[in-house]
Parts: C-alpha cells; sequence; structure tokens
C-alpha cells in the first residue's frame, strides 16, 4: 500500500513540475498584458491596476524609442492579423483539397510509382533554410515578393505533404469494397469519391485541415525573407517588436494573447474531432 | 430456366491462378452456393461475376445477355460484400436509398421503396438511426436492403453471415431462405463452411484451388462426393483417411484390408476390381457412420482405445485411437465409458467411400 | 483444489454495467468457458481475471492469493487473443522462447522447454522457420506454445478460433481439448459459439447482460437449463419453444398451444404434483429439434399433424420446418428420401424430453 502512495505522490509531482515549466511563462504573458508601463517591468504576476491599454496600443501605429535611443516605426496589428487568417487559410484549403485526391490516389491505386509517395515527404526533410534564397530569388524574377499569392503557393506547397499522409491514413481504412458497391450501383468514379469517401473520411479533413493550420500560423522564416510591407504576417509584426529596439513588453504580450488566441481555439476543437476521427472503425 | 451461364471463366494475379476453368448455370429463382475454403477463390468469382475484376477468359451470360465486358453499374446485379457498405457517417434511410439516388430518382419513389423494401427485411425501425448502433445481425440486413432496393437480377452474397455471432448465423440463414422464397430473387451465395452452403442451397459448387470439383444438390454432393478432396471438404467433422488393400473374394465381392486393423468385405462392380484388386486404395468413413459400442467385437468391429470424448448436445465425438491411427466417431448413444478404457468401432461397408490414391477420385460401386 | 475463485465481480463502464455481481470457480486441470452473446460481460469478466481491467467491485483468487489489485504480470495468467500475438519476424523457436527469455531462465531450460512444447504442438520441423510466413494454423499454435510454455496457472483464451474457417475451427477444438488434458492445463475460455463450448469444457457458465445464468457440464446445461435463455442459447438447431397452457381434462394434465387445438398430455395429475400450483398458467414448453418424432403414416399416440413447408440439408440429417398456425416447430431427421416438402405428416413428442419453464420468469418448472 505504502509503495502506491509514493509512487502515486511521485507521478503527481512530476507532473506539476512539468505542467508549471510551460504554463508559468504563459500565466506570466497573460498577466503582463494587462500592466500598464510602470508595471512592465516588476516581479510579481498580477497586475496592481490591471488596464486594456496595451491592446489598444498594438492597434495604433507607434514610435518606439528604445535602447540607446534607436527608433523604429511600428505598424498597427491589424493588416499583419489579415493577412495572417488570409493566407494561412488559403493554403490550409489548398493543401487539403491537394492532400486529399493526393491521398485517394496513393491508397486506391498505387500510383504514383512505389518510390514516388516518398517524395512527398522530402519537401519536410530539407531544413527551410537551405531554400529560402532560392525562393526569394525565383519570387524576386516572378515579382511574388511581398505578395499574398508567393505565401500561399509556398506554404501550400510545404504543408501538403501533411494533407497527403495524414488523409491517406484515414482513406485506406475505407474498405475499398464500400466504393465497389457504389460502382455496382452506377455511380462513376468521381462519384465514388464525393458521395461516399470523402463524407466518411470528414474528421480527417478536419483533422488535417486544423494540424496544418496551426504549422502555417507560427510559420516564421519564410514569411519574414519574403514579404516586406503588404504580406506581413503575424510572426513576422512579432518579431519586429521583440527586436533591439522593441522593450515595450506590455504590447508584446498583448500581441502574444491576440495570436494565441486563434491556435487556442483551434487547439480545442481539433481536440474533440479527434476522438471522432479516432473511433472511426468498423462496426462489428 | 437458365438465369446465369458462365463458361469458362480463369483469372490469374500475376503467377498464381485463382481461377481455373469455372463453368456453371444457374436457374432462375434459385438459391447457388459457392462452398469452398479460404483462398480458393470464392470472392475472386463473385466480383468477376459482378464486373469489379475482368476475368482472363471466359463469358457471362445473363439472361441470355452476354454482360462479360460490361460495366458494373449495368448489370444490374445486387452484391453485398464481406464488409457491407453500410456508410458510418450516414442514417440507415440514407445507406439504403444511396443506389437510388445515384439513379436520380423522384424524391418520393425512393422513400417509398426504401420503406417498401425495411419493411420486407424488418429493419424499419433502423432507418432513422445511424450504423454504429446496430447489432451484427441488423447491420447484414440493411447491407442486404440496400442490395434488394434496385430489384437487381442477381443477388451475389459473399459470405455474408462472417462476422455474426454462431447463434445469429442460425437465424440469420433460416431467415435468409425464407426471404428468398418469398422475394424469388436468384442468390448466388458463397461461404467457407461446407455444411452452410448445404443448408442454404438449392444447389452447391465445391470450389477448391480455383477450380469446381463438384456441383449438385446438396444431398447428391454429400452422399456422392466424386473425389477425397470434395468428400474431405464436406465433412465435419473430419473425414477418417485410412489405406487399405483390395483382394477379390468372389464375383463383385472384395474383402478390403484396412491398415491391417480390420478386412470388410464389400460389393463392388466388375471394372473397379480389375483395376484396383490387389492394390492400394484410400478409405474414407465419415464420424459419422460408424456405431460405438462398449461390448465386444462383431463383425465389421475395430477395437480401439478411447482418447477424448465430446458431448455435442444430444450426441458424442469421440476420438479413438487405434493402432497409431485416430479415428472420429459421432454418435446417439450415451456413453459411459471415461477416456483411456476400451471402445468398438463398427464399420458399415455401404457407408465407407473408396478413392484412387492417385487421382483421387471415388471409386463407385 | 480450486484453482480460480471470483467473488462477487461487478464491473461498469459510465452507466452501463458490463458485468454484475458474477461468482464461479474453477477447480486445478479444468476447462471451463464462459458462453454468451456478443455483449454479455464475458470477455469483460476475462479482462478483469486478466488484470487488464480494474473491476468495481469483488475479488479474484488464483491459487489462494488475492490478485485483485496486482497487475497481470504478477497474476500467473497467460492471455490468447483472437489475433493471436505472434512476433512475425522472429522463428518460431525465438517466438515460443520469448517469455522464458523475458523471465531470464537459463539458456540450457529454455531449449528445453521448447522443444518440448514444440513436439506436443507438432511445430518441431518450423522451429527454425520465420513466424511471419507460415500459414493461420501453425501461427495459432505458436500463440499457444507461447502461452503455455510459461506455465501460467491459469490460461485465458479471448475468442480465439473466431476468425478461423470452418474446417480447422473443428480441428482446432479437436486439439486444444486433447492437448488440455495431456497437459493438464487449467483454462478459461471465452466464447459466444456453444458448440466450442460443449465440445472442448469440462463446466460452462452461461452468461448473458452481465450474470452468470448457470453453471453446469456441457450435459447438465443440455439436458437441464434453468432458464429459458439458455435452453435457447444451448443447442443447435434452436430449441423450438411454445406458448402453452396447462390445463386439467379428466384427470390428467395436458398442455394446450397457443392459438392451436393442439393438446399434448403430459400425464396423470396424480403423478405430476409439481405442476399443481402452475394449473391453468400460462407456461413456455421446450422441445428440441432432434427429440421431435416424424411419420407420414398414422401413428397411434402423434400429438398433431402437419405440413412441411421448408427442408434444411444439413449434410447427414435434415432440418424439418413444420407449420403450426403461425409459427414454424423445427425437427432434425437423419437424412430421409421420403420426405418432401408440402408433405402431410404425423408428429409425435417424447414426454420425458419436453422442457416446461414458467412464463413470467422463465425459470425451469419441469
Amino acid at each position: 500500500m505504502n509503495h502506491k502512495i509514493i509512487s502515486k505522490f511521485t507521478r503527481y509531482l512530476v507532473i506539476i513540475i512539468f505542467l508549471s515549466w510551460i504554463l508559468i511563462p504563459v500565466l506570466w504573458m497573460v498577466t503582463l498584458a494587462f500592466k500598464s508601463y510602470p508595471e512592465w517591468r516588476v516581479a510579481y504576476f498580477f497586475p496592481k491596476e490591471p488596464t486594456f491599454m496595451n491592446f489598444i496600443l498594438i492597434f495604433e501605429p507607434k514610435q518606439i524609442v528604445g535602447m540607446m535611443g534607436a527608433t523604429a516605426l511600428v505598424d498597427p496589428v491589424t493588416l499583419p492579423f489579415i493577412n495572417s487568417l488570409l493566407v494561412v487559410g488559403a493554403s490550409t484549403v489548398l493543401s487539403v483539397i491537394i492532400g486529399f485526391f493526393t491521398a485517394y490516389g496513393a491508397s486506391r491505386y498505387n500510383s504514383p510509382g512505389p518510390f514516388s509517395l516518398f517524395f512527398t515527404l522530402l519537401t519536410r526533410m530539407l531544413p527551410p533554410a537551405t531554400f529560402v534564397t532560392p525562393i526569394m530569388v525565383y519570387y524576386s524574377n516572378l515579382k511574388l515578393l511581398d505578395s499574398h499569392l508567393g505565401l500561399i503557393m509556398l506554404y501550400s506547397a510545404v504543408t501538403v505533404t501533411y494533407g497527403i499522409w495524414i488523409l491517406k491514413g484515414f482513406i485506406d481504412q475505407v474498405p475499398i469494397e464500400w466504393e465497389q458497391a457504389a460502382l455496382l450501383e452506377g455511380a462513376s468514379h468521381l462519384q465514388v469519391v464525393f458521395r461516399v469517401t470523402l463524407p466518411i473520411v470528414k474528421s480527417g479533413l478536419v483533422v488535417s485541415g486544423l494540424f496544418i493550420f496551426l504549422l502555417n500560423w507560427a510559420e516564421l522564416l519564410f514569411a519574414l525573407v519574403l514579404t516586406n510591407v503588404q504580406a506581413v504576417t503575424l510572426p513576422v509584426h512579432i518579431s519586429k517588436y521583440v527586436g533591439a529596439v522593441g522593450q515595450l513588453y506590455g504590447p508584446q504580450a498583448a500581441l502574444g494573447i491576440l495570436s494565441s488566441l486563434i491556435p487556442v481555439i483551434i487547439g480545442y476543437i481539433i481536440q474533440k474531432h479527434l476522438v471522432t476521427a479516432f473511433t472511426f472503425g468498423m462496426v462489428r | 430456366m437458365v438465369y446465369l451461364e458462365v463458361k469458362n471463366i480463369s483469372k490469374k494475379f500475376g503467377e498464381v491462378t485463382v481461377l481455373r476453368n469455372i463453368s456453371f448455370e444457374v436457374n432462375q429463382g434459385e438459391i447457388f452456393a459457392i462452398a469452398g475454403p479460404p483462398g480458393a477463390g470464392k470472392t475472386t468469382l463473385l466480383k468477376i461475376l459482378a464486373g469489379l475484376i475482368t476475368p482472363d477468359e471466359g463469358i457471362i451470360y445473363l439472361e441470355g445477355r452476354n454482360i462479360t465486358g460490361i460495366p458494373p453499374s449495368e448489370r444490374n446485379i445486387g452484391m453485398v460484400f464481406e464488409m457491407p457498405p453500410v456508410y458510418p457517417d450516414r442514417t440507415g434511410f440514407e445507406n439504403i436509398a444511396f443506389p437510388l439516388r445515384l439513379q436520380k430518382l423522384p424524391k418520393d419513389h425512393i422513400e417509398k421503396r426504401v420503406y417498401e423494401i425495411a419493411e420486407l427485411l424488418g429493419i424499419k425501425h433502423l432507418l432513422n438511426r445511424p450504423p454504429t448502433t446496430y447489432s451484427g445481425g441488423e447491420y447484414q440486413r440493411v447491407a442486404l436492403a440496400r442490395a434488394l432496393v434496385r430489384n437487381p437480377s442477381i443477388l451475389l452474397l459473399d459470405e455474408p453471415l462472417r462476422n455474426l455471432d454462431a447463434k445469429i448465423q442460425e437465424s440469420m440463414r433460416s431467415w435468409l431462405k425464407r426471404l428468398q422464397r418469398e422475394l424469388k430473387t436468384t442468390v448466388i451465395y458463397s461461404t467457407h463452411d461446407p455444411l452452410d452452403a448445404m443448408a442454404i442451397g438449392d444447389r452447391v459448387s465445391i470450389l477448391i484451388g480455383g477450380s469446381i470439383k463438384q456441383l449438385g444438390s446438396p444431398t447428391e454432393v454429400y452422399s456422392s462426393p466424386v473425389s477425397l478432396e470434395v468428400a474431405e471438404y464436406t465433412s465435419i467433422p473430419a473425414l477418417n483417411i485410412l489405406k487399405g488393400k483390395m483382394r477379390e473374394v468372389d464375383q463383385n465381392l472384395v474383402e478390403i484390408d484396412i491398415n491391417g486393423i480390420l478386412k470388410i468385405r464389400k460389393k463392388l462392380i466388375k471394372p473397379i476390381i480389375e483395376e484396383f484388386r490387389e492394390k492400394e486404395i484410400i478409405i474414407g468413413i465419415r464420424p459419422r457412420e460408424i456405431d460405438i459400442s462398449e461390448v465386444g467385437p462383431s463383425e465389421n468391429t475395430i477395437a480401439g482405445k478411447l482418447v477424448l470424448v465430446q458431448t455435442i448436445g444430444s450426441e458424442n465425438l469421440i476420438t479413438v485411437e487405434v493402432d497409431k491411427y485416430l479415428i472420429r466417431a459421432l454418435s446417439k448413444k450415451k456413453l459411459t465409458l471415461t477416456e483411456g478404457s476400451n471402445i468398438f468401432l463398427t464399420l458399415n461397408p455401404d457407408r465407407i467411400y473408396l478413392f484412387d490414391p492417385e487421382t483421387g477420385a471415388a471409386l463407385y460401386f | 483444489m480450486d484453482k480460480l475463485i471470483v467473488e462477487n465481480l461487478t464491473k461498469r463502464f459510465g452507466d452501463l454495467v458490463a458485468v454484475k455481481n458474477v461468482s464461479f470457480n474453477i477447480k486445478e486441470g479444468e476447462f471451463f468457458s464462459l458462453l454468451g452473446p456478443s455483449g454479455c460481460g464475458k470477455t469483460t469478466t476475462l479482462r478483469c481475471i486478466a488484470g487488464l481491467e480494474t473491476p468495481d467491485e469483488g475479488r479474484i483468487i488464483i491459487k489462494n492469493r488475492d490478485v485483485t489489485r496486482l497487475p497481470p504480470q504478477e497474476r500467473g495468467v497467460s492471455l490468447v487473443f483472437q489475433e493471436f500475438a505472434v512476433f512475425p519476424h522472429m522463428t518460431v523457436y525465438e517466438n515460443l522462447a520469448f517469455g522464458l527469455k523475458v523471465r531470464k531462465t537459463p539458456k540450457e531450460e529454455i531449449k528445453k522447454k521448447v522443444l518440448e512444447i514444440a513436439e506436443t504442438l507438432n511445430l518441431k520441423e518450423s522451429l527454425g522457420k520465420i513466424a511471419g510466413r507460415l500459414g493461420l494454423s501453425e501461427k495459432q499454435r505458436i500463440a499457444l506454445g507461447r502461452s503455455i510454455i510459461v506455465e501460467p496457472e491459469i490460461l485465458l483464451l479471448d475468442e480465439p478460433l473466431t476468425l478461423v474457417d470452418a474446417k480447422v475451427k473443428e480441428a482446432m477444438r479437436r486439439e486444444l481439448r486433447r492437448l488440455q488434458r495431456e497437459l493438464k492445463i487449467t483454462i478459461l475460455y471465452v466464447t459466444h459459439d456453444q458448440l466450442e463450448a460443449m465440445m472442448m469444457s469440462d463446466r460452462i457458465a452461461v452468461m448473458d447482460a452481465g450474470r452468470i445464468l448457470q453453471i453446469g457440464t456441457p450435459t447438465e446445461i443440455y439436458e437441464d437449463p434453468k432458464k429459458v435463455f439458455v435452453a435457447r442459447f444451448i443447442g443447435s438447431p434452436t430449441i423450438n419453444l411454445l406458448e402453452s397452457k396447462l390445463i386439467t381434462e379428466k384427470d390428467e394434465y395436458a398442455l394446450l398451444i397457443k392459438d392451436t387445438e393442439v393438446k399434448i398430455h403430459i400425464g396423470k395429475a396424480s403423478e405430476r404434483n409439481v405442476l399443481s400450483k402452475h394449473s391453468g398458467r400460462e407456461l413456455v414448453a421446450g422441445i428440441r429439434p432432434e427429440d421431435i418424432n416424424i411419420s407420414k403414416e398414422l401413428e397411434p399416440g402423434y400429438h398433431f399433424s402437419s405440413t412441411i413447408e421448408f427442408i434444411e440439408m444439413m449434410g447427414e440429417r435434415m432440418e424439418v420446418y413444420l407449420k403450426l398456425n403461425e409459427e414454424y416447430i423445427r425437427a432434425l431427421t437423419p437424412l430421409r428420401t421420403d420426405l418432401k416438402e408440402g408433405d402431410r405428416v404425423y408428429v409425435r413428442i417424447p414426454l420425458d424430453k419436453i422442457l416446461l419453464f414458467e412464463a413470467g420468469t422463465e425459470e425451469r418448472i419441469l
């Protein structure tokens, strides 16, 4: 009995330590966002005089005076936020759609050839840093720098891999006889895909979509290099705040909350769908 | 009336020949059962009939029409596979209505037809529920409803009872047979269980290793197997297989020496006697054809040691050790003996099968 | 000696009570089966005994040790599933040796035991082969061998033959029983197939909806079922159950079959005291198909005549469906060529084979 109590205690202790490691900084960020300027550099958590000031600040253009007198002009977060939504949203949709059809082909037709499906993983094997420069050159020539289209294309190309692999797993689980039955009943191959397979792997689409969205939302490197003014995304915008210049801790924290808002909501939704996704099995 | 005619169907997958020269006919309104061990080619054959797989050779005629090259959707065939097409993401109604919706039939017609078939199959209560709530038997019936809703010319059932509880298999099979009687649909039913095939089929074909080894009424196939292979396959409990030598005693009478443990006399026709005298033959005896007795030897009796007694309701399946062989017998007799004691097995010379050791063909008398 | 004692086992999953107050004992060297339809709680019970589930109430005692709170590896049980556990990339030898290696058994002993088990299971020639490439039957024997070789107190089997085809199943049922008797292993076997349970078990516990309805030898359960459910679940083809009323005619009891004129006299009132309190009440009469006599000629003592609606051929026997108003009575007879669908026949039911149950409680009376 004793032995059991001790092991339970240690387990909980470990869990608490772990969670604290992760959650305490988050808590700090959340409380920081509500602190006004004098309180930005204090050592306690909860603000004595909470304020929404930071949230307003991030929406206004600011002249920042930082260390050593250097200045920078920071734009309101509105544009980057909208850009992120647009770019990430579009590339997610594209990744899922292309991913679905590719996965379907891979699952049902043994096509492409035996090694090709493997190549789709390559995009994820190369460190992005290795090909960001060539891309920049291409984009420069194609006038795609600082464009939404450019980013969307790139993001889609990179994350479509996830779409393919996640969805292939789901599609593989749909017995081929279910599609053959529909063929027997007069469905064309296209109808089979849209009226049989697609509805059944619905939860797979949601899961892959949400997963890809999260990945792209946090993407910094490409956006940093390939955007400038117009297509600036949220991560890039945040990085500007956190520079040699920016000591605007409060607004930074507010930005942190703003940009985490969407992933947190998505993470919550994913969780519920993951359950249905995994119980997608045979009826006995 | 010959409804379905299958001629010389062959199919190879890579190097492996899965079906070899399959030919048979199915009459309208009958249940045609195809029985065979796993891997015999049953599913492949059914998929070829459905049009999902193209045969390498052969022709299929349905109602006189050559349907060999025709795509599955135009054959008007209903099929229930081993993974019955009941989609988990929609209600029973939607599942059954699916084929009708594909044909773009008017809404009220679809509704009427679905309710009709659901009524017939006793599954109206499942129409508004998702398949995740169905029991095994209900699942099969919804799949069946879907296959029948289009009024197919012929219904192909690929081991439909496989995933069901033993007891439910029994009731489903009877139910299926009675349903078919009512609907008069022509059915091809495949199964790995020979008893299942014989119980449900009006005629039965035995498919082993890609060829049809025998075809006939259940009684024919069971009582008069044409080969050792068929006799062995249709025997549950397993056939007793022994070797023996034949010696001519009189005109049309031989004495068969079974493994040195028993000499049994049997009437045979002259040609067989001439061909096999003094040669080795194979003897097959079904467990149920062996009589057991606890007391002393009499004619055609072997003595052995009781190794295993297994009760099956009103009958006993016993395994007896005779010399170095194990012989199985099935009997209704009540046994007072325990394992390890001596027991006597009596063979009926009219009920033993003789087979040619080289070809496996049955020697008929 | 009792190898396994299960006391008042209860297991809930949320609102669902999967196992309700289940108690039974298994003796050393016994083949004991839990038999019941899907969802009756037999697998959950097995899993509790194996240690894969923790019961909400009750105790599990293996060889006088209370193992209720112990993890699976400390209970001395071995479990064989439907999807049998065979390491595909290892040889048969390595597979069989695995359990012993994990227990740090000396090499010499491992070799001895593996050879022994391989001999019994007819795997000696396959010892060097890669397990993944072998057929179903071999794989099963390997899985079985793996679980037997560690000499568990109890071998637990969870519907291991469900995925196997009919002919191999039949052979396995004999082999498994023989093996069990030879090696004197204590086995707890779970199945939904009553034929399987009957063929292999020393005793069977019939379960439904989380409860044990009856425990007995195969013969006891077949001849002496205590509830309608048990009578209906055991025996193939399924028993005929006729709703009837117990009436008195002259000084004899008779069963009046519902919606018919058919009366089956079952004996003098004076001789059947146990029936006296049920007089006039509704009863369920159970008659097994194999007990029914059919004759084409009018014989004295027949109970009713009927038309053959249907015949199902079952190899050496036939199941004959006879119409009795709205329902069917099924009779099992040896293969006869004189009976055809549409024939009129005379039916006689041997009185000593009738099982009577009270209609409401479904309890057995006679």
